[in-house]
């Protein structure tokens, strides 16, 4: 018998590093409706107008990038063994140089202004490459690989690169020069930011939240092995097509047809393995899932559209409507439906550690009620079919905005809940315990 | 003589195998241990069980088969092969 100790974990992060990202960005997603209310239909006349891009970095940057790396911050002593250094601090600065940062380039986008933009470029430039390089040294020294773990150390580097072309592409607002192939660096800098970044982050993360939270059985070994090393490979030749003179068609179209494989797969597999799992009772999360992964496979469906038919007067259309079921359908649910384990699991956890079972720490449930989860999640899936469908009559684009609205206020009120208690019973805590927040 | 209660929370939603494990743990009498057995390895119990006075120690038998026993800091009865 091989008796190893068992390795000793230290501490997750204190309870306010991953929260304050939690807590912004419902906020942002609301900023963004506001911002759909306020243009209306006129939004989807074409996706290049400002007030496009200003709603996209609202949602990607505000809300994803918000939960997204809150969730790393907290996920990467546990799930990688190497916690990230100084993590109050990294957090904090990522946090303040962000908020602003989001703002102002949102803000110059619809003001058309150099100087926001430049002061975001700062801004946003310093609070990524604070986390990028704070994650990174984390992952880089990680012992043994997990996929969860690689998965993570892609992301990073699709993040990395999302980031830079995203710079030069500000710059060329700020500084007004003129970039000769915009609309190609704009769409690589897409791409990189929802699949490298948003995509394999959420498949590196899904390996071990699906069966731990869910109980379903792991994902196939080869699928966790191979799946994002090919799709981080498959981004790379398609960025490096990109440099053809010739043949660029064809390139893209193969690599293009292998990444919407790579993505129906895992989407696919997922949805099955929920159907194996051991509680055969559906939870908010799991339902969150599968509306995300169905969503994922309609716009990776839609992508092949739009890409044999570029021409077609409806190719806009489409684009809108891919990017509305990629980002509000896929993204925001997964990270919607991950928060409601997360959000009750720490605060059990943090309890639990500063309570030292002196008190009894509330059960989950209680935390974080079922009633409230799920009447937000019942917005959350009213919004995106009228979200989506508002791509082909413009009008709908007001109730898809006000139900999403709605769903964003109440998400935000349902982690202010859950926070509260944390709060609340963090008070009871022994006096030489260190304050967890 | 050390006594064993097994607690087996094979599929179970987090967070109740540590909140069972917790409770089988406050418990203990003296010279007894947890051989707590569960389909993953529960890395965030360890700091908690070490907050509280205990002592752990993990073996993976299988991907899907992880044992922990658990005992009291200092109960050189309970612990495992002479450990305390």
């Amino acid at each position: 018998m091989d008796l190893q100790p068992g390795l000793s974990f230290s501490q997750a992060p204190p309870i306010l590093v991953p929260f304050r990202f939690f807590l912004s960005a419902p906020l942002f997603g609301l900023l963004a409706v506001l911002l759909v209310l306020w243009y209306g239909p006129s939004l989807l006349d074409s996706r290049w107008q400002p007030m496009v891009l200003a709603l996209t970095h609202l949602m990607t940057l505000g809300f994803l990038c918000m939960a997204m790396i809150g969730a790393m911050l907290q996920m990467l002593p546990v799930v990688a063994g190497s916690p990230v250094a100084h993590p109050v601090g990294v957090a904090r600065a990522v946090h303040w140089l962000l908020i602003p940062g989001v703002l102002l380039l949102a803000g110059g986008f619809l003001l058309g202004m150099p100087l926001p933009m430049r002061l975001a470029m700062l801004l946003l430039g310093a609070g990524f490459m604070i986390f990028i390089a704070s994650a990174g040294l984390s992952l880089w020294r990680a012992p043994a690989g997990n996929p969860t773990m690689i998965g993570m150390r892609f992301a990073v580097a699709g993040l990395l690169v999302t980031v830079v072309l995203g710079l030069v592409l500000a710059s060329n607002y700020g500084w007004a020069w003129w970039l000769t192939r915009w609309v190609q660096v704009t769409n690589l800098h897409a791409t990189w930011g929802l699949l490298g970044w948003v995509g394999l982050l959420v498949i590196g993360v899904s390996y071990q939240v699906v069966p731990m939270f869910q109980l379903t059985p792991a994902y196939p070994r080869p699928m966790t092995r191979w799946l994002s090393w090919g799709l981080f490979s498959l981004l790379l030749s398609g960025s490096a097509s990109f440099l053809l003179s010739e043949g660029k068609e064809q390139v893209t179209w193969v690599v293009t047809l292998l990444i919407v494989a790579s993505f129906a797969v895992f989407s696919l597999m997922t949805l099955r393995l929920q159907l194996q799992r051991r509680r055969r009772q559906s939870d908010v999360t799991l339902l969150f899932w599968r509306f995300g992964m169905a969503c994922l496979l309609l716009a990776l469906a839609l992508s092949l559209v739009g890409q044999a038919m570029p021409v077609w007067a409806g190719a806009q259309r489409v684009d809108f409507m891919m990017a509305f079921l990629f980002i509000a359908g896929f993204a925001v649910s997964v990270v919607n439906g991950m928060l409601y384990k997360i959000v009750p699991f720490l605060i059990w956890f943090h309890l639990q550690s500063l309570l030292m079972g002196m008190v009894r720490v509330p059960n989950m449930k209680l935390i974080m009620p079922e009633p409230g989860m799920r009447r937000q999640m019942q917005l959350h899936f009213a919004a995106v079919p009228v979200l989506a469908l508002s791509a082909l009559w413009p009008p709908l684009i007001y109730p898809a905005a006000l139900l999403f609205g709605a769903s964003m206020i109440w998400l935000e009120l349902n982690l202010l809940y859950a926070f509260r208690i944390y709060q609340k019973y963090a008070k009871l805590a022994p006096k030489e315990e260190p304050s967890s927040t | 003589m050390s006594q064993e209660r097994i607690l087996d929370v094979r599929g179970l939603e987090p967070p109740e195998p540590l909140e069972r494990v917790l409770d089988a743990a406050a418990s203990l009498q003296p010279g007894e241990r947890v051989r707590m057995i569960h389909h993953r390895e529960p890395c965030l119990l360890y700091p908690l069980l070490e907050k509280r006075g205990f002592q752990h120690i993990a073996e993976a038998k299988a991907e899907d088969f992880h044992e922990i026993l658990i005992w009291r800091k200092g109960d050189a009865e309970a612990a495992p092969h002479g450990l305390t």
